[in-house]
């Protein structure tokens, strides 16, 4: 257990590190999952929020994240840096939340995705918040710009992730960039 | 490069990577984790955990599917068809929600929650008014329709009651759809019978 695997040097002993935290975890000791969670929840939590548009959802989804985390920490054998692996399951496990929520709400109404989020940012350029702008943009558009511009991804993973066609991506990518592109003032370029 | 393309490239750079959620999540994913380890660890009932919205998350396993959240459960406590039935299973949800003080997070949400159930409730009178018009001319099979019909609009000022306090409740929001789907249908029931085969 976490115990164990903390280094005592003398009469010091280290604050485990993440690979301690991880190999504890992955016998099922939650208060080194615990660790984890302090370790990641800040740059998880920022990606769902980015990914809903929405404080409570993005909350639920951090949740589910590290509950899915816990469950798919076998899967992790190392090979990439955990910070990524656990990105690349938020950003599933966000979107695939955000797809549930949708399909809930389009099976009561009957909803289709509509421009209305799109309305333009009162603020002035000067005085520009990035992170607000992003929120009022539609969400196709706001998911494929948050995945694409912000995380990284390709326009074919985003693509795969969620179930759009690549040109779909890149067009949603591009209707992203020009309403921000307005709402910053530089709809005359 | 355009400025707009460097203004949005340095934005992008200045943009936080982490963000501190304002509340504490541990708790409810420990206690989702718990709950999980509870239910392993109990004796096999053979109930469908799935449709229960029991999440089946133990320990850190190998075998698990990889990041699909399934849709959340909707409760389905009434039949087409049936409308004391359905009315009766509202109400009676309602007065258990009543007791038990029973309230939801995600105060946030409330006004657009809020709006949906105003736009719920719109459609469902045009959708109302327009089955009306549409059998002006024709005569109901039972005389107390309208008294039943009446009993739904208790039921569904009942449940709006309820999403007043508690607006993020879907489980509410959907019983509701049922009510007034259960008032179509007995309007339609009542002026064009459909005689069931033998």
């Amino acid at each position: 257990m976490l115990e164990q695997n903390q280094a005592v040097h003398s009469n010091v002993v280290s604050m485990p590190s993440e690979n301690d935290l991880i190999a504890a975890s992955k016998e099922g000791d939650k208060q080194a999952f615990k660790g984890l969670y302090k370790l990641h929840v800040g740059r998880v939590y920022a990606l769902a929020l980015r990914l809903t548009g929405e404080a409570s959802m993005a909350e639920e989804a951090t949740q589910e994240v590290f509950i899915q985390v816990w469950s798919k920490l076998g899967n992790y054998r190392g090979d990439s840096k955990f910070s990524t692996w656990i990105h690349s399951v938020a950003s599933n496990v966000t979107i695939s939340y955000l797809r549930a929520q949708k399909s809930f709400w389009q099976n009561l109404f009957n909803l289709e995705e509509s421009g209305a989020e799109a309305k333009p940012a009162e603020t002035s350029a000067d005085a520009v918040d990035l992170d607000a702008y992003v929120n009022r943009l539609p969400e196709r558009a706001r998911v494929v710009f948050v995945l694409h511009a912000l995380e990284g991804y390709r326009h074919e993973e985003i693509a795969e992730m969620t179930n759009m066609a690549v040109g779909s991506s890149k067009a949603q990518f591009h209707r992203a960039k020009q309403l921000l592109k307005e709402w910053m003032g530089y709809g005359d370029e | 490069m355009s400025e707009f393309e460097k203004k949005l490239k340095a934005q992008l750079e200045q943009m936080p990577p982490s963000i501190e959620p304002e509340k504490d999540l541990w708790v409810g994913i420990e206690h989702a984790l718990n709950r999980a380890e509870d239910a392993r660890y109990a004796p096999h009932q053979g109930t469908n955990d799935n449709e229960q919205g029991t999440e089946s998350q133990s320990r850190p396993s190998v075998s698990s599917p990889n990041g699909e959240v399934r849709k959340k459960p909707t409760l389905t406590l009434v039949k087409r068809g049936n409308p004391m039935l359905s009315m009766a299973a509202a109400v009676a949800f309602v007065a258990v929600l009543g007791w038990f003080g029973f309230q939801q997070q995600a105060v946030t949400q409330a006004p657009t929650m809020a709006s949906i159930v105003e736009q719920l409730e719109k459609q469902h009178i045009e959708q109302k008014q327009a089955l009306l018009v549409s059998y002006q001319s024709s005569q109901p099979v039972t005389s107390d329709w309208q008294a039943q019909l009446s009993e739904l609009d208790s039921a569904a000022t009942a449940i709006k009651a309820a999403l007043k306090e508690d607006p993020n409740n879907k489980a509410l929001l959907h019983m509701l759809q049922q009510v007034y789907q259960q008032q179509l249908s007995l309007i339609e029931t009542v002026y064009n019978p459909k005689w069931q085969a033998i």
